[in-house]
């Protein structure tokens, strides 16, 4: 769904995401606009952003770890704490360089998180001992990495960020997603 | 009654072996292992530790019986609920790179949907047979149709039919 302008329906609010280019600071990302805030809307800092993503990340690991064997009725292994102790440990600095993961354990006892867009996507596998990653452009060849769990690359947020969600090119680029709640983000 | 019975036996032992591309094939959904904010995780075609199978049902079996084994491997799920059933064709598996075949060993209406890769225990694949794999569970999602069970803990299936025409 294209979103072509301001106007944001007055039961509903509407966040409007404003990166800067790839590799330079950014202060302010997001603009929270509803019916009971100023027109200026409330603006929302990157880092509490990205703390906001890590916490609600961080609740689904410890969730992960509780799951007994067999979880999902097709005989997976339990997430060991050995797993989610390495992905807590790639989490902050990815987080920090790009939003949107969709975080999901596997059958085989691993963490996945995933980036979509229609750019491109990124998939992050991290286990007990190694983490495979690969990130592919829309159109394009797919890039792949791997190597020690505790060792995931802090670069790699930025790297998925450059691809996947690749910065604002025009305004007619901005787009709409719903949430299940009734807030909309924007995206460029 | 009797007939209702003999039909059914009559329509198991039909069940060809071999599995025409434009048939349809089920697979039971957890929540929220697989099914999490209204999304689909790509972990839902991914194969257990030490296979490179996953476990899936043919629908000519019909609806009711796909239904009832999805209630199944749901109760036998702790912390998971059954939530619904996902169709695909098995000419889509096949085009994905993935193949599909029958294997009534396990029960009768069970199939195997392989990637061809291994999965390690607690360990992700090498990086590019990572790519692959994933590449492969992509499509499959795409080309999959997930139907969320109207009444999950009913005996018959309500939702629409899932034999895909």
């Amino acid at each position: 769904m294209m979103f072509v302008g301001p106007a944001v329906p007055a039961d509903t609010y509407s966040m409007t995401a404003r990166p800067d280019l790839f590799g330079q600071p950014i202060s302010v990302i997001e603009c929270v606009v509803g019916r009971d805030m100023s027109p200026k809307g409330l603006v929302i800092e990157e880092t509490t952003l990205s703390r906001i993503e890590e916490t609600g990340l961080r609740e689904t690991l410890a969730e992960y770890c509780s799951m007994p064997a067999n979880w999902d009725g097709y005989g997976a292994l339990p997430i060991t704490a050995d797993v989610v102790s390495n992905c807590q440990a790639a989490l902050k600095p990815l987080v920090r360089q790009v939003w949107g993961a969709e975080i999901s354990p596997n059958p085989n006892g691993t963490i996945s998180l995933e980036w979509v867009s229609d750019h491109g996507m990124a998939h992050l596998e991290i286990g007990k001992t190694r983490f495979s990653f690969f990130v592919k452009p829309r159109g394009g060849e797919a890039m792949v990495l791997d190597g020690e769990a505790n060792a995931v690359p802090p670069v790699l947020g930025g790297f998925i960020r450059a691809i996947v969600f690749p910065p604002l090119q025009s305004v007619a680029a901005l787009t709409n997603l719903e949430y299940a709640t009734g807030y909309k983000q924007a995206s460029f | 009654m009797r007939r209702v019975i003999s039909r059914h036996l009559s329509d198991a032992v039909d069940l060809p072996i071999p599995i025409e591309d434009a048939e349809t094939i089920v697979r039971a959904v957890v929540a929220p292992a697989h099914y999490k904010n209204g999304k689909l995780a790509t972990a839902v075609f991914r194969p257990p530790a030490g296979k490179s199978s996953i476990s899936v049902m043919r629908q000519r079996m019909g609806d009711n019986y796909c239904k009832k084994k999805g209630g199944e491997i749901g109760s036998a799920s702790p912390g998971q609920q059954y939530v619904g059933l996902l169709t695909i064709r098995a000419g889509a598996i096949r085009n994905a790179g993935s193949s599909v075949s029958d294997s009534r060993d396990e029960w009768l209406g069970h199939a195997d949907l392989d990637h061809g890769f291994v999965s390690v225990p607690n360990d992700p694949l090498r990086a590019d047979e990572f790519a692959r794999m994933t590449e492969r569970c992509q499509a499959l999602k795409k080309s999959s149709t997930f139907y969320a069970d109207p009444d999950t803990a009913g005996v018959a299936w309500s939702g629409p039919p899932l034999r895909l025409e």
